[in-house]
């Protein structure tokens, strides 16, 4: 399938004196499986909150599936799902109520809802702690949860900030299925991770981002040139040569 | 739509009920009954002051007055303790604004003020117009109000969390509780007993004052329902159509500022790059005042999170207000006698009251940090106790002076400043314990963080005004009998023999407390877990 899943113009966000994105322009075709890099504080999750929605932009637009984000933001939230880096979510809720209400405030149809949570529970391992509160889950499982409550509606394209972030290696591979699957079937996973090598071995497109400015952006190939992404990032972003000399006290302790 | 939000929050409210223990649940009913019992008090006190003023509609118009300014007020404060009512929670869905609100307001209804105030507003009004052919306009007036009583209470919410994260706006939130305070404790005044010869004129002017009320859109629903008791159903429909239509604009601010909410970025609270007040103001103390190791290390933190955490400012200017209230408006009284600095008192005991009997709530997680650090976790509680102690005694000082100058009468200032610091260490001792005892007893159920516990925290509040209440009353006999045999000297020897009655029993508690800390400290990091988890 052809055509642009997400596009950027002139995308800008500023707090205060610091501007977290500057200008950002971008196209990421659908299908893709694309991975946004970037140091801390580079503007990734500012990036990705104002591509979905939840945090307006300065200037500049965000389109989705072809709709404007920020035009009608709940039409918008129909064709995306979102996993944002620290979900809020009604802990009070179980793992299974809390898919199902997402559910029924999307106004799906309850069928389809019992269906697919059932299934995404599964694939997710959360079917064992379904009727757990998620105020009791581990921080990889409440991560699991909000996976599940993003997948369920079948979104065209998928918003995922560090994903992998604190879940275990089996959920992790079960999750990269998910997505490669998603790819398949002609969606778009749009995500930011530190994990380089994650991102080298998932994505097809990256983009590098620090202060707010994008450095480079394409195809993951043409951008590595066969060296390691973790390489090419060291030197995109450049990195002090040696900044341990002043601990010249670390490591004197005789206690 | 409406509905989901509706069984969402009995969902909610069901699973924190099989959640929590048997304290917790029994608190959290606790808080219902006390939702009803409140409307059935209030909704009787409306229609017990029509029957006495012998003026149901004006009493009626006050009722309705005041549950609007009680919601636009009150609810702010507690807001954070309902997940359903936060709009952010939602912020992934696709819902437009209109539906959202929609939502929100029925699941705002859901709670023990919604129910006490539907309570209040039957009784109250079916109370002051016992007719039964109103009933189709008092269906009306009832249901538009509670409306417009969810709405304001959801627009001010809305509104305090989009400015400054809410810091400054809580405290003008505070300000505000102090005029219904003082309102509700007016009210007598204002209507009355006429044969008190000097409130006459009062009562007449405030009358007055009370009719223009009427023009207010909660005044003017009140008064439909007493115009189409005198059959003037027109108008009756005109005011109800006034009322309809204010509430509909409050609802659409209130929609608007949710859009603003949701696509804004949290704040911290503080504004640009202020600078570190406190860490300036610790600078500039001489160098023999400054409390070093871990107990001053504390101290200061508890001074920089005065500073920068909203909730504890809100929580220490309305430790004031009450009492600046009850100054106020107690004409005759304490307020204006030569003991108005003994009400000085409660500033340091509301203070405590507030804050220690939680005080680990506040920050939570910081407790990693003073686990894994070689400082003994007695420090922890004497720091903050002492940071606490810093923040409460300037206060009282001042509030014994400035009761003095309202009254004008310095003769017991001294004695009421000790007696305040006397307060402040009972009432911290007693705090202490309850925060500390409180989360070892019932760890599913936590005071750290108070998540989803607001029925255990409303008890441990409650148990320990009671604790400390008992707890004083020696202190008090050893103010009051001096007091009124000898006069101001015999106070202030009273007041040193409470300090020093005051002081055992913090030494006491501290000792309980400090062991306690030690004994179940992983019982506290696994409780800190959850709620970081």
């Amino acid at each position: 399938m052809q055509g642009t899943a997400v596009s950027f113009r002139g995308l800008t966000k500023r707090f205060g004196d610091k501007t977290a994105v500057n200008g950002v322009e971008l196209e990421i075709p659908n299908g893709s499986f694309f991975g946004i890099c970037g140091p801390n504080g580079a503007g990734k999750t500012t990036m990705l909150r104002m591509a979905t929605g939840l945090l307006r932009p300065d200037h500049g637009s965000v389109e989705v599936a072809g709709l404007d984000v920020w035009a009608d933001p709940a039409a918008a939230k129909r064709r995306f799902g979102v996993v944002p880096d620290s979900p809020r979510m009604f802990d009070r809720l179980t793992g299974r109520e809390l898919v199902e209400f997402n559910g029924l405030l999307r106004d799906m149809d309850p069928a389809v809802i019992e269906e697919r949570s059932r299934v995404l529970l599964r694939l997710l391992d959360l079917e064992d702690d379904a009727d757990t509160l998620v105020t009791d889950y581990s921080l990889g499982m409440t991560k699991k949860a909000a996976i599940a409550c993003a997948l369920l509606h079948d979104p065209r394209v998928l918003f995922l900030d560090e994903p992998f972030a604190g879940i275990d290696p089996v959920a992790r591979q079960v999750l990269e299925r998910i997505l490669r699957r998603h790819i398949e079937a002609g969606g778009t996973v749009v995500f930011s991770d530190h994990a380089m090598d994650v991102v080298e071995r998932l994505c097809d497109r990256i983009m590098v981002i620090a202060d707010g400015s994008v450095l480079v952006s394409g195809e993951t190939t043409e951008i590595t040139e066969g060296r390691r992404l973790q390489d090419v990032f060291v030197e995109l972003i450049g990195v002090p040569i040696d900044e341990t000399g002043d601990l010249t006290w670390f490591g004197t302790s005789s206690d | 739509m409406v509905r989901h939000f509706v069984r969402l929050k009995l969902r909610i409210l069901a699973n924190r009920i099989r959640s929590q223990s048997i304290i917790g649940t029994v608190g959290y009913f606790a808080m219902w009954a006390a939702g009803l019992l409140g409307g059935l008090l209030g909704g009787l006190a409306v229609f017990g002051l029509g029957r006495l003023t012998d003026e149901p509609g004006l009493a009626l118009v006050i009722g309705y007055v005041v549950a609007f300014l009680g919601w636009m007020i009150v609810p702010p404060s507690l807001s954070a303790l309902d997940e359903t009512l936060d709009p952010r929670r939602f912020e992934l869905l696709p819902l437009t604004p209109r539906r959202l609100t929609a939502g929100l307001l029925a699941a705002a209804a859901v709670t023990p003020g919604g129910l006490g105030t539907l309570v209040a507003l039957i009784i109250a009004t079916v109370g002051s117009f016992p007719e039964w052919q109103l009933i189709p306009v008092i269906g009306l007036a009832v249901a538009v109000e509670l409306m417009m009583c969810l709405v304001i209470a959801r627009l001010v919410t809305t509104l305090l969390s989009n400015l400054l994260s809410s810091r400054r706006a809580r405290e003008l939130v505070t300000l505000g509780f102090a005029l219904v305070i003082g309102l509700v404790a007016l009210l007598p005044t204002l209507l009355g007993d006429p044969d008190t010869g000097p409130e006459i004129e009062v009562t007449v002017t405030s009358l007055e004052w009370i009719e223009r009320m009427v023009w207010l859109p909660p005044g003017a629903l009140a008064t439909s329902v007493g115009m189409a008791s005198d059959a003037r159903y027109l108008e009756s429909l005109g005011l109800i159509l006034y009322g309809t239509t204010a509430a509909a604009l409050i609802g659409l601010g209130w929609s608007s500022s949710v859009r603003r909410m949701l696509t804004r970025a949290p704040s911290s609270g503080r504004r640009g790059r202020r600078r570190d007040e406190v860490g300036r103001t610790l600078a500039l103390m001489p160098s023999w005042l400054r409390i070093r190791g871990p107990v001053g290390g504390l101290a200061a933190k508890e001074l920089r999170y005065l500073v920068r955490d909203n909730r504890v400012r809100s929580q220490l200017i309305g430790s004031l207000v009450p009492v600046v209230a009850i100054a106020f408006v107690s004409r005759g009284g304490i307020g204006e006698s030569e003991f108005a600095p003994f009400l000085a008192t409660g500033i340091a005991f509301l203070i405590v009251l507030g804050v220690l009997a939680n005080q680990f709530g506040f920050d939570g997680g910081s407790f990693w940090a003073y686990v894994v650090s070689p400082a003994p976790l007695a420090s922890v509680v004497r720091g903050k106790n002492l940071g606490w102690g810093m923040v409460a005694v300037p206060p009282v000082a001042v509030g014994a002076l400035a009761l003095g100058v309202w009254s004008g009468d310095f003769s017991y200032v001294a004695a009421a400043v000790v007696a305040g610091v006397a307060v402040l260490l009972v009432a911290t001792a007693v705090g202490n314990f309850t925060s500390i005892y409180g989360a070892f007893r019932i760890p599913e159920t936590n005071l750290f963080g108070s998540k989803g516990a607001s029925g255990v925290v409303f008890f441990a509040v409650i148990i320990s005004m009671f604790a400390s209440g008992g707890l004083l009353l020696p202190l008090a006999a050893l103010v009051v009998v001096p007091t009124l045999w000898v006069g101001p000297p015999g106070a202030t020897v009273g007041a040193l023999a409470g300090l020093g009655y005051a002081t055992l029993v913090y030494l006491l508690a501290m000792r309980l407390t400090g062991r306690l800390l030690i004994e179940r400290q992983q019982d506290l990091l696994e409780t800190i877990d959850k709620d970081l988890g």
